[in-house]
Order: structure tokens, then C-alpha cells, then sequence
């Protein structure tokens, strides 16, 4: 790097007001914290990112395109590529989405896939996230901070810029769009990515709104306006979770979906992004099987690989698993967010096995992996750099075609024997820069 | 084939005046291979001028609405005639969502330990299986109103021991899909006078076959189907939403009579 980032606490400071935070629950209870910004980027080169673009887009579109298969035909059932009772016994597969095809035929528009790098500079896909993948907005406003504190590193170095988010977000908004303005759909300002959720509206100029906002007519989904009328809505961005996302449909307690609107999207009037029911793709037991999407659908050798993973549901790989799990990490394909996750080094003798009893009995529930000792970040911690891992979570967009995002969020796990870097577990993160040669 | 005049109606009393009414009816019966429906009325009040259709996953027909003015009464009457053949039975493959665990048809230890249970008996084709199953847990409930409520799974009704059409229809589910068998959950309307109904269908390989769990019997002409889907939770006959009072009460009357 030619010329660092200076003015890393100011920057901090600014970030903090701006309300950049994320929410973490712990022992049941709901806590907002500073979500701690590192000035050192994460740097990648020109020709890493192409082969990473290439495959990025061609994992997203085996996904769309498996989404699609399962709630309609489900040939890759029928051909046995996939085991009937791990598509309708994940929580992620919604009965209530059968036979729906959504417009364009998309499902999943934008997807956050998150990766590591291993020490020999290889790229493993650690999980996919295609249901509401946060966090694009932290890279983007933290490079907009870093151009005003520190303008030199942006003349000094080669970096794409990052600003065209918005427009690549726009786009597919605008490309899936059955007619009508654009929305964003928040929970409310209470929730732990609010600031993102305003962000993303005032960069696309799409409508920020709250569920009250919306109603549902004649299977059309309108905005109440100022004035007592209504604007016609064609897509709906939406930040809540497919369960509260429409109480005659889903969850009854919800008070933060909109009634009705999954009839608007069932007739066709209305786009959903991301599509409910998507979790069917990103459930880490189906993990698993994307390589064999891949071929299955494109005909294509996967370009990126899966972290080596063992399904206990196959008889193989239970006893590997069972004769290994000492030295792997164990799942809980029904947890999210970094929860759920055990490693077989970390565990006493007796907890290896409970775990093994477990893992014979619920063979359905786990997934083991092997550790992949990825790469160390610098970090910055109290003026002194420390070497700490870090995960890189990067945004492919699909409207009409498919778009890698030129940067990404880098997320760092701040305590130094941790390999878990999810943001829910209280890590920081960092930009993201892709070289441009 | 018998022809069969039926009414139904629902009567929703709030504590006080509710707005942003928002619902969804499952109530309209809807011709089929078994039934054929004739001049069907359906009433709703206050005046349903904001009214459509809609059709959800399961293939229901579905009667939204919003009413916004305020209101402290809701309801819906339902009438007409059915011709409805002697065996019930409606041509179709079942899709291999109807052939596992939904939210309500968990099974628990205590479901899991009684299907082991009847397990070595279960022989046969998926309609004998079925009723042997049937028979079984007819033997083992107790039919008592008040005991469970909409919201009840089949865990917790197995493990009471006792609870009406809708918790022998999902126990039944349960186990019969423990068993391999495709089948799915049906409201409607029966000869019993009073209330609505709920028994199920197994779908053999060529067509869904019609079970009453909580008469221990294969269903015959005296239904009238309204939905269904994978449990109650899928098609309730009625749901709904609204701002004000959380006190409500609710009256139901069905009839069926033959003609």
C-alpha cells in the first residue's frame, strides 16, 4: 500500500454518530454496539478478484436456478441429486411459496456470500446468505469517511470505486419492479441495522417505510401517501425476515409485517426482495450440495470451492465424522449468525462424546467441516497491529445479469483465539479494496 | 351421489370499535371431483365492498378483504347446495411437502414412542395402514371439547390424551406420516349440526382418499370440503387482523342437511 488510511478514531467518531452499529443478543437479551471500523483495508488484487467474480456469479445463478427448481418442478430431486428430506424438513423451505415464481424469475437479488482465504491464498465459500444479507452499507460509508480523512490513499492507490452499490441495487430493484415506485421495508428504528436500511433508500431514492406504511388491495400493494391517497408499490425491499413478513400468511403474532402482501406477490403484482422462502438454499445442509448444483444446472465445474464438509446423514461421512471430531467444526444447520458452531478441538472427552451420541441421533441437524486455517488480517488494537481473522462477505446482485460488487465487507474477529468473525458475535470489520490492475 | 343444502356462518364480536380490518377466508366451498357446488352465497358484513380473491399454495381459493371504517362486529355467512358422489375420492398425486412434519404435526417423544408401538401391525396398502393407524389412536383419544385450542399441536394433544376433530386429525397426520403415507389436513363442513369439521385426506399413489380420524371412519358423502393444506395452520377458515380491542368473541353455526 502506497499511502495508508489516516485519522482511524475520527473516522470511528464520525461512524458512531452516523449510528453505525449492529445488535447483538446475548443470554436474552438485546444490546446495540459500536460496530468498530479498522483502517488497515483488506487488499485485493485485480486478477484474485476476477476469478472470484467468475465465481461468484456462477454459484448465485445455480442458486437462483435451484430456488426456482424447488418451488416448481423439482427435477433435482426427481434425479436424485438432492435427498427429498433435506429440502422439506429445512426451516427454510416455506410451503406457503410453493408454486410461486417470482418476476424475472429471480429469487435471490441480492446474496452475501461469505469467504475466507486460506494461507495458501486460496478462496473457501464458508455459507451463502440469500435471505436479508446486511451489511453493505458499513464498506460504503466507511470509504466515503475514509476519502474525506484521508483523500491521499485514494489518489496514491488503484482502487475501483465502490460508490455504484446503489446504482447496482437500483438496477435490479428497477429490473424486477411490476410496476410502481420502489420501497424499503423496515422494522423500525429499533432494529440493529436501521442505519443501513435509511442509507440504502436515500442512496437508490427508493421509499423508506414501515409496515403501516403499506397496504394491500385487490392483491396490489400500495404506499399510503401524504396526502391520503396511494402510490402503487412494485418492489418491496424488504428488511424483515420471511416469518413476520405477512400475519395472515406467516406468523399471526407478527405487528411488523403487512397483511396481504403475499397475495400481491403471488399474483404477480408486486416483487419481494429477497424472495421468502430462499432459506431452503442458504441452510447449511444444502451448503453441501451447491457444488453438485453447479454441475447439475450449468454444467459447469464449480471455480470456488466449499470448505471440505461432511453430511452425518450419509453413512461415509458419519464415521469420518465420528472418528474425526477432534479435530473438526460442527454446525447446527438450524442456527444462524455464527451461533451454533463447536469445535472438536475445544471439547473434553466427555463432550466429544455427547457430541458423537448427538450427531448419531440428529444426523439430519449437523454438518462437520474441516478447520481451514485462513489468513490474518492486520488489525490495529490500542496502537499496536495484531494479526487477527477475518472473513470477507462479498455482494453479488442479480437483475439483469449478474454483478459481483467491486469491494465487500471484511469482518475481523477482535479476540485473538477466535475464528468466529461473525458481526453478531461482536467483531469489527474493515473496507475492502479491489485493485484495478 | 346425494345432494346436500348447507349454511354457515361466523359471527365475530369485538370488545370495541376496530379498524385496519384485514382478513382472509377460507369459507367458500369449491367444486371439485367429489363435490359439485351450486349457487353458492357468501354474505360478509359489514359490507364487503374491498373483497377479492386470491389463491394460496396449497391451491385453496381464498376471500381477502380490508375494511379500514370502524367496526365492532365481523361476519360471514356462507350457503348453497352440493351434489356429492358416494365415495370420496379426488384424482391427484400429492406433492412431497404433504410427506413431512409441518409446524402443528410434530412428533414428539410421546407420538414417535406410540408409532413404535403400533409399528409391527402397520401392513398392508397406504389406505389399510391408514385406518389400522386410525383405529389405533381412536382406541387411545378421548373426545373432549375445551381441553385444547386452535393452537394446540399434535404432541401436546397426544400427551392430554383427549381434544377434538382438529387434534385427532393432526395426531393422525403425525403418525401417518412417520409412516410414509402423503396426506393432508381438510376443514369443512359434516352432517353434525353446530360446527365446522375437520378430517383428512391420504393420497394413495393415484388419489386422495377421505379419513376421519375422530369417527374412526373413511369419509363418505356427508362432507363438505371447505380447505386444506399440510395442518390447521395452512388454511384456518378464517384469519384476521386488526387495530383495537384484544377482546373478542366468537359464534359459529354450520348446518348440513340432505336435500
Amino acid at each position: 500500500m502506497n499511502t495508508p488510511v489516516v485519522n482511524a478514531k475520527e473516522i470511528n467518531k464520525l461512524l458512531a454518530r452516523y449510528g453505525v452499529k449492529f445488535g447483538i443478543y446475548k443470554h436474552g437479551e438485546f444490546k446495540e454496539q459500536l460496530f468498530p471500523f479498522d483502517a488497515i483495508p483488506r487488499v485485493i488484487s485485480a486478477e484474485d478478484f476476477r476469478q472470484m467474480e467468475k465465481g461468484l456469479i456462477q454459484r448465485v445463478d445455480a442458486l437462483n436456478l435451484f430456488l426456482k427448481d424447488i418451488y416448481t418442478d423439482k427435477k433435482i430431486i426427481k434425479d436424485k441429486i438432492i435427498p427429498e428430506e433435506f429440502v422439506f424438513i429445512s426451516k427454510g423451505y416455506l410451503a406457503q411459496c410453493e408454486g410461486v415464481v417470482p418476476s424475472k424469475g429471480i429469487y435471490s437479488h441480492i446474496s452475501g456470500i461469505d469467504l475466507v482465504q486460506a494461507k495458501d491464498g486460496t478462496w473457501y465459500i464458508l455459507e451463502d446468505n440469500l435471505r436479508i444479507p446486511s451489511g453493505a452499507s458499513y464498506p460504503l460509508i466507511a470509504r466515503e469517511l475514509c476519502r474525506m480523512a484521508s483523500p491521499w490513499a485514494f489518489r496514491d492507490n488503484d482502487i475501483v470505486d465502490n460508490r455504484n452499490y446503489a446504482k447496482l441495487l437500483k438496477d435490479t430493484m428497477d429490473y424486477v419492479n411490476c410496476g410502481g415506485i420502489n420501497v424499503i421495508l423496515t422494522p423500525g428504528r429499533f432494529n440493529a441495522a436501521y442505519f443501513e436500511h435509511s442509507y440504502l433508500a436515500e442512496k437508490t431514492g427508493a421509499i423508506l417505510v414501515e409496515n403501516t406504511d403499506l397496504f394491500v388491495e385487490n392483491n396490489i400493494l400500495y404506499m399510503k401517501d401524504f396526502q391520503g391517497g396511494k402510490t402503487r408499490v412494485g418492489a418491496v425491499y424488504r428488511r424483515i425476515s420471511d416469518e413476520y413478513l405477512d400475519p395472515l400468511t406467516f406468523l399471526p403474532e407478527s405487528l411488523i409485517g403487512v397483511p396481504h402482501i403475499m397475495d400481491a406477490y403471488r399474483a404477480g403484482n408486486t416483487a419481494i426482495i429477497n424472495a421468502p422462502g430462499n432459506g431452503v438454499a442458504d441452510d447449511k445442509g444444502i451448503y453441501y450440495f451447491v457444488p453438485k448444483m453447479i454441475r447439475y444446472y450449468l454444467g459447469e465445474e464449480p471455480i470456488l470451492k466449499n470448505a471440505p464438509t461432511y453430511l452425518p446423514f450419509y453413512d461415509e461421512d458419519r464415521k469420518y465424522v465420528l472418528d474425526n471430531l477432534q479435530k473438526l467444526v460442527v454446525k447446527d444447520v438450524s442456527e444462524a449468525g455464527g451461533y451454533g458452531v463447536v469445535f472438536g478441538r475445544d471439547m473434553s472427552a466427555e463432550e466429544l462424546e455427547k457430541w458423537r451420541k448427538l450427531i448419531t441421533k440428529e444426523s439430519r441437524r449437523f454438518i462437520a467441516q474441516e478447520v481451514i486455517d485462513f489468513i490474518d488480517l492486520a488489525v490495529v488494537d490500542n496502537d499496536e497491529t495484531v494479526m487477527r481473522k477475518a472473513d470477507l462477505r462479498a455482494f453479488v446482485l442479480s437483475g439483469e445479469t449478474t454483478r459481483v460488487w467491486a469491494s465487500g465487507l471484511t469482518r475481523f474477529s477482535r479476540n485473538p483465539d477466535s475464528f468466529v468473525v461473525n458481526s453478531s458475535q461482536g467483531g469489527g470489520f474493515k473496507d475492502t479494496w479491489v485493485l484495478s490492475h | 351421489m346425494k345432494r346436500l343444502w348447507f349454511e354457515y356462518k361466523t359471527a365475530l364480536s369485538f370488545g370495541g370499535e376496530v379498524t385496519s380490518h384485514c382478513f382472509s377466508l377460507r369459507c367458500l366451498p369449491v367444486s371439485d371431483n367429489r363435490q359439485l357446488i351450486c349457487e353458492p352465497q357468501c354474505v360478509i358484513s359489514p359490507d364487503g365492498r374491498g373483497v377479492w380473491f386470491s389463491r394460496d399454495s396449497f391451491g385453496n381459493s381464498v376471500l381477502c378483504g380490508r375494511i379500514s371504517e370502524g367496526h365492532d362486529s365481523f361476519s360471514f355467512k356462507v350457503k348453497g347446495t352440493a351434489q356429492v358422489k358416494r365415495d370420496y375420492k379426488i384424482p391427484g398425486t400429492a406433492s412431497a411437502l404433504y410427506g413431512y412434519e409441518s409446524p402443528m404435526t410434530r412428533a414428539g417423544d410421546g407420538i414417535r414412542s406410540f408409532y413404535a408401538e403400533i409399528l409391527p401391525e402397520l401392513c398392508g396398502d397406504v389406505l389399510r395402514r391408514a385406518m389400522l393407524i386410525s383405529d389405533r389412536l381412536y382406541g387411545l383419544m378421548r373426545y373432549e371439547k375445551g381441553v385444547t385450542t386452535v393452537r394446540t399441536d399434535a404432541e401436546t394433544a397426544y400427551e392430554l390424551g383427549a381434544g377434538v376433530c382438529q387434534d385427532y386429525a393432526h395426531i393422525f397426520l403425525a403418525l401417518c406420516r412417520l409412516n410414509g403415507i402423503r396426506c393432508r389436513y381438510v376443514s369443512g363442513l359434516a352432517y353434525q349440526n353446530g360446527e365446522t369439521h375437520a378430517w383428512t385426506e391420504i393420497n394413495d399413489g393415484n388419489s386422495w382418499i377421505g379419513i376421519d380420524p375422530t369417527n374412526n371412519c373413511i369419509c363418505g358423502e356427508k362432507y363438505i370440503k371447505l380447505c386444506h393444506g399440510r395442518d390447521y395452520s395452512d388454511c384456518p377458515i378464517e384469519r384476521g387482523l386488526y387495530i383495537g380491542s384484544s377482546f373478542c368473541t366468537q359464534e359459529i353455526y354450520s348446518k348440513v342437511e340432505e336435500l
